[in-house]
């Protein structure tokens, strides 16, 4: 039985049926977070969906209940800096997201480092395939004259020689 | 510990009144024996159909121990429908069962079999005989690879139905076919009775995976050690034999045990012996993810490093899969380097990433990626796009 206090949230913004079912995959006593999060956050039935699926994929993928996940500390860490409602929130689901898929995040977190040290030293932005599905990077240029893009030419060449650029291939392809 | 399935495993047997003279279901019923429930039915729909959602999981482990013995009237010899922008390895199914009594967590069956989940055996299959003759005598000049494990297991009914009986002789007089039986089982009492008469043209083959995965997510499949026990017994009668990672699975740990398995097979058969490896990471329709969580509570496949793409369907991050890919290919090719080994539906730029080239490129994999029997060749045009 959920308790009260969610269902008036579910019936109030009128969920589906589909968070409510995943709502009660929930064990009890993760109820106790989900109500603190209604009220400190007041979510989106969306970002709660989100959640709640982050917690139960925890949960399943390293054997323990609902309630393991979220720890009262780093919650009232989250809750006591002086961010955003929007702010928490998203650092709430940063944090799950890094601990469902830490590969994912490592991964992600990697490149971006070496996309940021290559924009400082050559000056392009590269974006990485979306999901890290493909082998194609992309970079933009503009230019105001012939001499600019004369310029960005050979920036361009030392960017192609640059081995962090390798690198970025390498741990899309699954190399590193 | 691990359970095998076994035919006391059936519980209740529907024999649908056109099948109920076949020579076939009189073998089975008479094999099956006294301790099943056996029900005469007048339809050949099937008896657990259902269409609500609520009642699909329990309609489905019903199913695993319930029978339909029918006559199949569709088209018996199809081409494996394979998935759009990915290569394809020209394979051509023909299922004289549907469903499968193996209750693997991360089968597609499940979602595609759930509105009909009752386990099926065809027992017209002199007509399954005589068409794939026909379609195969039709087209001399076109090599038929034809598999019967698509829609379940291709040995798992083999001591029932005798189909391998059949099967085995059948394509060893046709030119232009090879024969392939997938399988999990090690049922080849059969296979081994035809050592004189397979003339190389049937393919045994397993799928393998890490020991933790066939524990714990292939339940009622035979242990690892005996499916390779039955490819050496297999080898020594003769036939080729060929292995199937699918799917190979994320887990702490991977390699280690991929790689103990891949030793085993080389301490059981030799590379000489292989006719093909297959390779392919877990990925799975987005609709069999709710239904393997509500199975298989105890499962970890749902929960890897995975995403949604844009086909529908979960797969690993591209990074993981190259990385699993070009471990089980190196270390496949480490053992034997012309071993023949491909991907199942993977893109062209993992088949450039991993093994380097097109499947083309490589002689070894020819009898999989040419449609043309020897010496007509005629390669499939898909590859070079």
């Amino acid at each position: 039985m959920v308790s009260t206090q969610i269902s008036d949230y579910l019936n109030r913004y009128r969920a589906d049926n589909a968070l409510a079912d995943l709502v009660t995959k929930l064990s009890p006593q993760s109820y106790p977070f989900i109500e603190s999060l209604l009220v400190e956050l007041r979510p989106s039935l969306n970002y709660l969906r989100q959640i709640i699926v982050l917690l139960l994929e925890i949960a399943g993928r390293e054997g323990v209940g609902t309630e393991a996940i979220v720890s009262v500390e780093l919650w009232q860490a989250i809750l006591a800096e002086k961010n955003s409602r929007k702010e928490k929130q998203k650092e709430l689901r940063q944090w799950l997201e890094t601990k469902r898929y830490p590969l994912k995040q490592a991964l992600l977190e990697e490149l971006q480092s070496l996309q940021k040290s290559l924009l400082t030293d050559h000056g392009f932005s590269m974006k990485v395939p979306e999901e890290l599905e493909g082998d194609n990077l992309t970079l933009s240029l503009s230019f105001a004259s012939p001499g600019e893009l004369k310029e960005n030419t050979e920036r361009l060449a030392s960017l192609a020689i640059d081995q962090r650029l390798k690198e970025i291939f390498d741990l899309l392809l699954g190399k590193k | 510990m691990e359970r095998v399935f076994t035919y006391q495993d059936i519980q209740t047997v529907y024999v649908s009144a056109e099948a109920a003279e076949d020579q076939l279901s009189k073998r089975i019923l008479g094999r099956l024996g006294t301790n099943v429930q056996i029900i005469k039915y007048p339809s050949s729909k099937d008896p657990l159909a259902t269409s609500a959602a609520l009642e699909q999981d329990a309609r489905m482990a019903e199913g695993k121990q319930t029978l339909l013995l029918t006559r199949y009237k569709g088209n018996w010899l199809k081409a494996c429908p394979g998935t759009a922008r990915h290569i394809c390895c020209n394979l051509y199914v023909v299922n004289q069962a549907e469903g499968c009594p193996l209750d693997c967590t991360y089968c597609i069956l499940q979602a595609y079999l759930r509105r009909n989940p009752t386990l099926k055996i065809y027992t017209n299959t002199e007509n399954l005989m005589a068409t794939v003759q026909q379609r195969l005598e039709a087209e001399p000049s076109r090599l038929f690879r034809v598999c019967t494990g698509e829609m379940g297991d291709s040995l798992v009914w083999d001591n029932l139905t005798d189909f391998s009986l059949s099967m085995v002789p059948l394509f060893a007089r046709l030119e232009n076919g090879v024969l392939e039986l997938k399988t999990k089982t090690a049922n080849i009492n059969n296979l081994l009775t035809l050592k004189n008469e397979h003339q190389g043209k049937t393919v045994v083959s397993w799928s393998l995976n890490a020991k933790s995965v066939t524990e714990h997510d292939e339940l009622g499949a035979h242990p690892l050690k005996e499916r390779l026990k039955a490819a050496a017994l297999a080898a020594e009668a003769g036939y080729r034999v060929g292995f199937h990672f699918d799917p190979i699975v994320h887990f702490s740990g991977w390699q280690d045990e991929y790689r103990e398995t891949i030793k085993s097979i080389f301490e059981h058969v030799r590379p000489s012996q292989v006719a093909w490896i297959s390779l392919s990471t877990l990925r799975y329709h987005k609709d069999l993810q709710s239904i393997m969580i509500a199975r298989f509570p105890e499962s970890k496949l749902p929960y890897g490093e995975q995403f949604l793409a844009k086909d529908y369907k979960i797969r690993y991050l591209q990074p993981i899969r190259l990385k699993m890919l070009r471990f089980m290919w190196q270390e496949l090719k480490s053992v034997a380097a012309n071993i023949p080994v491909y991907f199942c539906m993977e893109s062209p730029a993992v088949w450039r990433a991993v093994s380097g080239g097109l499947p083309i490129a490589g002689s070894e994999i020819k009898e999989i990626y040419c449609v043309g029997r020897a010496g007509l060749c005629s390669c499939n045009d898909d590859l070079r796009r």
